[in-house]
């Protein structure tokens, strides 16, 4: 990353936060943890809350798919951080072979037809995001997904383009799969607010 | 210009980045989430180049933007990551606010 200090550490709080997490988590924690908890007052907490909603909060997405709508918005961005991180989750949810199919073609993929249009959709937002409007909609809805469900998504995308654009601005340091891959199973079942810190 | 959402956690979100005390002002900080959001059209304030550029790269082309060289001018690593997470969020909510916007007409 390319703010040091921030890496690093900076400050008794910050330093005192990524101790707690390198201890829970039995490893150095990643740049986007040390970025969320660096004065979380500003980004990082109400931040982490907002993830937390769209991808875990009540919803007629499972948890796996929402990954899964996560990882297809950070690999339309070109976000390698975000990308490697989320598709950990989503392939621990709905197994590699659906995730990889979904990236590389999400019209083929053997998904449901509701999570298809929320990928087509979300395609779209990624190409021309002022050309999606009530007409793309109304189609979304005809292909199985509710208002709610729509809702949901677009606020997946709205934060996964606000991650995205940190990540490679201040330049994450992506670790190996392995790393994501160990950190996946504790994210996919608590989430992503981690309360007091 | 960039509507405040309505999604209580996005608001949330959007109110911290513009009004929690930092090295930069919050009025610095809203100027920044509204270029973003909206384009060079709005100015972030006078002298202020390089910062307007890198907040363009945040919206437009994250990869680009060039955080090293506002550090080696002489900008503190806090400047520079209020600024990034600023610009960020201010792209990031643009891009759905017209079909969140949408989506709420077809709701009514």
């Amino acid at each position: 990353m390319r703010l040091r200090g921030v890496a690093r550490g900076h400050g008794v709080a910050h330093r005192l936060k990524l101790g707690v997490v390198r201890v829970v988590s039995g490893g150095p924690p990643s740049d986007v943890v040390r970025l969320l908890l660096y004065r979380s007052e500003l980004f990082g907490a109400p931040l982490r809350r907002y993830i937390h909603a769209a991808l875990r909060g009540p919803s007629e997405w499972t948890a796996g798919e929402r990954e899964l709508f996560a990882t297809f918005v950070s690999q339309c961005n070109r976000c390698a951080f975000c990308t490697a991180a989320h598709r950990a989750v989503a392939e621990r949810a709905l197994g590699d072979r659906v995730v990889r199919a979904a990236l590389d073609d999400w019209r083929s993929a053997p998904v449901s037809g509701p999570v298809r249009t929320a990928l087509g959709l979300l395609e779209r937002l990624c190409r021309a995001p002022e050309a999606v409007g009530e007409a793309e909609l109304r189609q979304a809805i005809a292909g199985g997904v509710s208002p709610e469900g729509l809702e949901n998504v677009l606020h997946i995308a709205a934060v996964f383009n606000v991650i995205n654009r940190v990540a490679d601005a201040l330049g994450f340091d992506v670790p190996p799969p392995a790393v994501f891959a160990h950190e996946a199973e504790t994210l996919l079942r608590l989430g992503y607010d981690y309360g007091p810190l | 210009m960039l509507i405040p959402p309505a999604n209580p956690q996005a608001r949330a979100l959007y109110d911290a980045v513009t009004t929690k005390p930092g090295e930069t002002s919050a009025e610095l900080r809203r100027r920044v989430v509204e270029r973003a959001a909206s384009g060079p059209g709005v100015t972030i304030g006078p002298a202020m180049a390089e910062l307007e550029a890198f907040v363009d790269a945040v919206a437009l082309d994250p990869r680009a933007a060039d955080a090293a060289g506002l550090l080696e001018r002489g900008h503190s690593e806090d400047v520079v990551f209020e600024v990034a997470v600023a610009a960020a969020v201010g792209a990031g909510l643009a891009r759905v606010e017209g079909a969140l916007e949408a989506l709420r007409g077809l709701k009514q």
